[in-house]
């Protein structure tokens, strides 16, 4: 943990050198998130779905799978550009020093610029689900946590799992860019409006309903089985053969620099 | 002009060399397209409202779009130009007894066609033989495929305009990605790039018209699926004209005064 704290201050100095350019960069960030929201609105407005799906709701399963997903670039930075830690050959480096792996990899770069993007979602959050909720009571909130856990170990998952395919390929492969940006794609929008096909992909092989699509239905009572608070919990058991596949990698791990 | 002319063929050889990074490009364009269809698709299907485009229409803007994505698309991707600036390479480019401003144009866009010349075959004959809602439509007659090929032409050269502009904005302020980056973005929502025009709210329509970037994509998109008919295509293709020129008086402006600035570093 000391070793984290640590990690994050450099980082954090690292970035803070250029600081006209990291607050630009800060805002075209934001501005990135606030276009894709914009975007959705203007698609329920203009077919006039808005009266079928609650804009309350839209926004909540928005800002579930963003917040998530931003907290997950802000902290599996490592992960994500994993291709660059083995192409320079800095690998071995975190191979060879007394302390586990995975900390070392999270630690070697801070995306500090997704901040922006974290506490937006987060207000966003916290305002949709306060309009959601008719009613408060502890499994709802319990709910609510376990929703943007359940998102962090999906997309955790798929770039732990696209890290692993780093040690085969060397380079880093365009499919695994297109598997997180696209699951942060079709998850933004409500999986209501998806076929029966695609969200029974999204339930049992990215199990993105898990978090933002079965839970509303308990949120807004809907239903009122208790057990769907524990459903995105489920999602933490796609971490296993993301670290299963990471392992294999490791074992086939040749060293690339020198 | 020769050595112009020989500049853009070099560039535009070397730039056809890069063929793997095509085949990634291409598996991105699909899915992508794919993802979109499927999400239009859906709307349409729940919807009674009347929309100013249909799907058949929409999926073939859709298709162009992903098909000729380096000539819509407004990031500059590689920073050779910010790095010649930074490492002093530029003094070389400054010595050379042709007009910098051109010379850029020239690499921008020819790196811009051959990526295109890379992808877009594929794209195209791959989405022409798609089963039913998902397939790219012949267009509509021949003027206006004509047409839609004067307009993707002229829309390029717009793209680049724009492009010399924000780069010139770049260079003055050595902002790599900030500034430029704002501006893209919401470049990319007026251009229709993020979603197209006709699905965006009305007011974000009206503000586009005053602007070029609706001139790269949407005009030739919408030409070609017979979206927009043939007199308004003449009307916007002369807009285009002289978006071009104003574009590229004001881009040389910015670049003279920059250019001013310009200090050489490194030895």
């Amino acid at each position: 943990m000391k070793l984290f704290m640590s990690y994050l201050n450099i980082h954090l100095k690292i970035r803070l050198q250029y600081k006209m350019s990291f607050l630009l960069t800060l805002i075209s960030q934001f501005l990135v998130m606030f276009l894709e929201i914009f975007t959705i609105y203007s698609l329920f407005d203009k077919f006039s779905l808005l009266d079928m799906y609650d804009i309350n709701e839209l926004l909540l399963g928005f800002s579930t799978i963003w917040l998530a997903f931003s907290l997950c670039e802000m902290f599996g930075r490592g992960f994500d550009h994993f291709s660059k830690l083995i192409v320079n050959g800095n690998f071995d480096m975190l191979l060879i020093r007394p302390r586990s792996v995975f900390i070392q990899i999270i630690g070697s770069d801070i995306g500090y610029e997704k901040i922006s993007r974290v506490t937006a979602s987060l207000l966003l959050f916290i305002y949709s689900s306060v309009k959601v909720l008719n009613t408060i009571s502890l499994s709802k909130i319990l709910l609510l946590i376990f929703m943007v856990v359940g998102g962090i170990a999906i997309i955790m998952g798929v770039f732990i799992i696209g890290a692993s395919f780093c040690f085969v390929t060397i380079q880093g492969l365009e499919i695994i860019n297109i598997i997180t940006n696209g699951t942060r794609q079709l998850g933004q929008y409500p999986m209501g409006i998806y076929k029966k096909v695609v969200r029974k992909i999204f339930t049992f092989i990215i199990p993105l309903t898990l978090i933002n699509y079965y839970p509303l239905d308990y949120l807004v009572g809907r239903t009122n089985n208790i057990l769907y608070t524990f459903l995105p919990l489920l999602t933490l058991l796609f971490l296993i053969p993301a670290f299963i596949l990471f392992k294999i990698g490791m074992c086939k791990y040749k060293s690339s620099g020198s | 002009m020769i050595g112009y002319i020989s500049y853009f063929k070099t560039r535009l050889l070397t730039g056809l060399q890069y063929k793997e990074a095509a085949i990634a490009g291409l598996m991105t364009q699909f899915f992508w397209g794919f993802l979109n269809i499927m999400v239009y698709q859906s709307f349409y299907a729940h919807t009674k409202a009347n929309i100013d485009i249909n799907l058949t229409e929409l999926v073939t803007y859709v298709w162009l779009n992903q098909a000729f994505f380096a000539l819509i698309y407004l990031r500059v991707r590689d920073s050779e130009i910010m790095d010649s600036i930074k490492n002093g390479t530029v003094a070389y480019e400054l010595c050379r007894p042709y007009d910098l401003y051109w010379w850029w144009y020239i690499k921008f866009i020819s790196k811009k066609y051959a990526s295109v010349l890379l992808r877009f075959l594929p794209v195209i004959l791959l989405a022409l033989i798609l089963p039913k809602p998902y397939n790219l439509s012949l267009p509509i007659s021949l003027l206006s495929f004509i047409l839609f090929l004067i307009s993707l032409i002229l829309g390029s050269f717009v793209l680049i305009s724009i492009t010399m502009i924000v780069q010139s904005i770049s260079f003055y302020t050595y902002q790599e990605n900030g500034i430029s980056s704002i501006i893209h973005t919401i470049a990319e929502l007026l251009s229709g790039f993020v979603l197209p025009l006709p699905l965006l709210p009305n007011i974000i329509r009206n503000i586009s018209e005053y602007l070029p970037f609706r001139l790269i994509g949407d005009l030739p998109f919408r030409i070609y699926s017979g979206n927009i008919g043939t007199n308004y295509a003449i009307k916007s293709i002369t807009l285009q004209i002289i978006w071009i020129i104003i574009l590229l008086i004001i881009g040389r402006l910015i670049m003279k005064k920059t250019l001013k600035k310009v200090c050489i570093q490194g030895g």
